[in-house]
């Protein structure tokens, strides 16, 4: 949460509605912050699984690429996709992902 | 099993409601001797029920709290901060915990770093307050908290089976409507899902990642008192496209045993209320629905049979049938108080953040609408609230160098307003930058420098999802952020969004929705073949065109100029033979626009169909509808459509639309 990194927050939700553009959102977001990005979720309201295989991808692509991607404040929908799908520690970091009050402004 | 697990979690919440609204009361207005008892009932009661499902996670917690409670009360200490911050916080892990039931992952604890630091809490408190309260009795009960999810299992019933179960969907999974998550649920909801594991293997790289197509593979260990039909039935329709095995399994060697089966849990006692799923009430309203579309069709036989007695008795059916509709859709309306009851809270969270006072008003909480629309309501609302808070009240030090008191204000309001409900967020704030929307919409490219930007098309620009993406990012201050997604989320719901500001007095957000997404009025038109359905609280006149000059896609119309568009060339219908009308329709508030049709075919009380993912991408359509005769209309989304005029318009005429006074 460094002042640096810079921090992508999408309010559009995460289903398979929006899922074509959204792809191409977050590789663009990847494309512009090649060292380091910051994917803050708590303002994701509605999630499907389209919407957890992109963050999978994100995570992948981010890695294969050599970005140190971070996920971090889980809104309570996309907390409860990812743990019933049992994929919560794939996305956790260093900070466990608390949900609320760790919502500043990134500046 | 589930249906005591399902009342323990509703009965939980309606008590933390109570909880948190008595502490509301108690930090607003100061505490009474009422208060403690209250909240001590509320805790006490959701121990209660926890302890006969064995939820010891939940049991352990409130017992903490219970003993507090009892402290404060025995010793007559009065509520203030911070304890009462203290105690918010609590009933919001509870409600933490309460979740957890629900999701059937009681068995791990949601922040465990978060338990420990309110117990401690709590523990100061008891040391602190303790005097009559023996001690020992907590401190010795009171379990650590647990990490290890294993650690503390009651005994089991075993009367569950285990299933494997391992799903490979087809790729069209998600394309044609499904979710792989909603099976999941589905079989969470049969009993309990130990152990899920879900393959990433297929996801491709992300250059040939199809984003629409369906990856995920699952391997599944289920405990449920249920047969193998049970399960199958969940993959019914998916099972020709996918790769779906169940069978029997042994119980895993380590894992928790599943809970035992409690009696049947305890109901209040002398209740005026049933408690219903909503599932069964979503059935009713559906049958209901069928009921009003054969009453229909019944009621066009009697009209055309030459049989006074049929059609008595097909007209006293039809009036029959409309009250149980609205019965019927009755038993879905609840306040609206349910939403709001949130926001006390969230602002004041949101004034601690921003650093800004924040005083909440609200008012017309007992409106009531469709409990389908609450909850999609919620998330927009929360939206508007923000961004109210963050950009529409001004610091502390503007505000008194503006003569305003140095707390800013919100107003949360709803109102039933003839059948629509209108919800307003207000704020008595600094207004919206009216020149700042400008010059960026010129920026933008939006519209040439020279062009003239009324407040209102100002307002509408807002809702554009370019105008306000960019914000969002940088966090720039200004109004904006994320406004186009709200707009989305309520014309989804078949409302409308609008934004009245006053510079330097305030920004109000106005919602008008529709009472409940079940059945609207309708009017029906024909173009050649093909009827569709106009929802009623659009229209605003029928007009013969033969006497009107239609050339340039505008007509007069009461001294206004509208534009309209063709029906028929929207939906590529074949050319008309007979004479048009022009249907007058309104959107947003003042705006208004024409549709052209060759028939109009009178008033129609319809009941939606969703219409399938293939027609999401129309656009124009909102939903679809059989008529009496067997036939299926469609739903125009006329807001969507007169946004296509209105664009086509703008190109030819170079002016912004109509929307002046």
């Amino acid at each position: 949460m460094s002042a640096d990194v810079h921090c992508f927050q999408p309010v559009e939700p995460f289903t398979i509605f929006g899922a074509m553009a959204l792809k191409k959102r977050l590789l663009e977001e990847l494309e512009a912050h090649p060292e380091a990005l910051e994917i803050d979720l708590s303002d994701v309201g509605e999630i499907d699984t389209a919407g957890v295989q992109l963050l999978l991808m994100l995570k992948r692509e981010a890695v294969s690429r050599d970005c140190a991607i971070t996920f971090r404040a889980f809104s309570p929908q996309v907390r409860e996709l990812l743990d019933l799908f049992g994929l919560s520690a794939d996305f956790q970091n260093e900070a466990t992902g608390s949900t609320d009050t760790s919502r500043g402004s990134g500046g | 099993m589930d249906r005591a697990r399902h009342a323990i979690v509703h009965e939980a919440r309606e008590l933390l409601a109570i909880m948190d609204q008595t502490l509301e009361r108690v930090a607003v207005e100061g505490d009474d001797t009422g208060s403690v008892n209250e909240i001590f009932r509320a805790v006490h009661t959701i121990k209660g029920s926890s302890e006969l499902l064995a939820f010891e996670r939940i049991v352990s917690f409130t017992h903490l709290l219970e003993s507090v409670l009892d402290s404060v009360r025995d010793n007559n200490i009065e509520l203030a901060q911070p304890l009462l911050g203290l105690l918010v916080d609590c009933g919001d892990y509870i409600a933490e915990l309460v979740d957890a039931i629900a999701a059937h992952r009681e068995n791990i604890e949601p922040d465990a770093l978060k338990r420990a630091e309110l117990e401690s809490a709590l523990r100061e408190v008891l040391v602190e307050y303790q005097t009559v309260f023996d001690d020992v009795a907590v401190t010795g009960r009171v379990s650590p908290p647990a990490v290890a999810p294993s650690a503390e299992a009651p005994e089991t019933g075993g009367v569950e089976a285990y299933w494997r179960i391992e799903l490979r969907f087809g790729r069209d999974m998600l394309r044609s409507g499904m979710d792989p998550a909603d099976f999941l649920r589905s079989l969470a909801s049969l009993g309990r899902l130990v152990e899920v594991s879900t393959h990433t293997d297929d996801l491709p790289p992300a250059a040939a990642m199809d984003p629409e197509a369906s990856y995920l593979a699952f391997s599944l260990l289920l405990a449920a008192d249920c047969g193998q039909e049970a399960i199958d039935s969940i993959f019914e329709f998916v099972r020709d496209d996918s790769d779906i095995q169940v069978r029997r399994a042994e119980p895993p060697p380590s894992g928790p045993p599943p809970p035992k089966n409690p009696s049947s849990p305890r109901s209040a006692p002398g209740q005026a209320y049933v408690k219903i799923p909503v599932d069964r009430l979503d059935a009713l309203i559906d049958l209901v629905g069928e009921l009003v579309i054969s009453g229909a069709s019944a009621t066009q036989v009697a009209q055309r049979e030459n049989n006074p007695l049929f059609h008595d008795a097909a007209q006293s059916i039809e009036a029959l049938v409309e009250q149980v509709r609205d019965a019927a859709l009755t038993l879905r309306m609840i306040p609206i108080g349910e939403v709001f009851q949130r926001f006390p809270r969230v602002v004041r969270g949101l004034s601690r953040q921003l650093g800004k006072e924040i005083r909440l008003t609200m008012a017309g909480a007992d409106t009531e609408l469709d409990k389908a629309m609450i909850e999609k309501l919620s998330e927009p609302l929360m939206h508007i609230v923000r961004n109210a808070a963050d950009h529409g009240l001004e610091p502390a030090s503007e505000r008194l160098a503006a003569g305003k008191p140095a707390a800013g204000t919100l107003h949360l309001r709803a109102y039933h307003d003839s059948g629509s409900i209108v919800i307003e967020v207000s704020d008595d704030g600094r207004g919206l930058d009216y020149a700042g929307i400008r010059r960026k919409a010129v920026e933008r490219g939006l519209i040439a420098a020279a062009d003239a930007l009324s407040d209102d098309d100002a307002s509408r620009l807002l809702f554009e999802p370019g105008f306000s993406t960019r914000e969002r990012v940088t966090r720039l201050s200004g109004r904006g952020v994320g406004m186009d997604v709200v707009r989305q989320r309520i014309e989804a719901l078949r409302g409308e969004v609008e934004i009245v500001s006053q510079p330097g007095k305030g920004t109000m957000v106005r919602l008008r929705l529709p009472l409940t997404l079940a059945i609207i009025d309708g009017f029906l038109v024909q173009v050649a073949d093909s009827v569709f359905v106009i929802p009623m609280d659009m229209m605003v006149e029928c007009v013969d065109l033969r006497n009107h000059d239609t050339r340039g896609n505008v007509v007069e119309w009461r001294d206004e100029t509208l534009a309209y568009v063709r029906l028929r060339d929207i939906f590529s219908l074949p050319p008309a033979h007979t004479r048009e009308s022009l249907v007058v329709v309104r959107y947003g508030r003042r705006q208004r626009a024409g549709l052209v049709v060759d028939k109009l075919l009178g008033e129609f009380q319809t009941v939606i169909k969703p219409l399938g993912i293939l027609f999401d991408k129309v656009g124009s359509l909102s939903g679809s509808t059989i008529l009496g005769d067997g036939r299926v209309a469609l739903i125009l989304d006329v807001p969507q459509l007169i946004q296509r005029a209105v664009a086509a318009n703008a190109v030819h005429a170079g002016t912004s639309g109509n929307g002046d006074e």
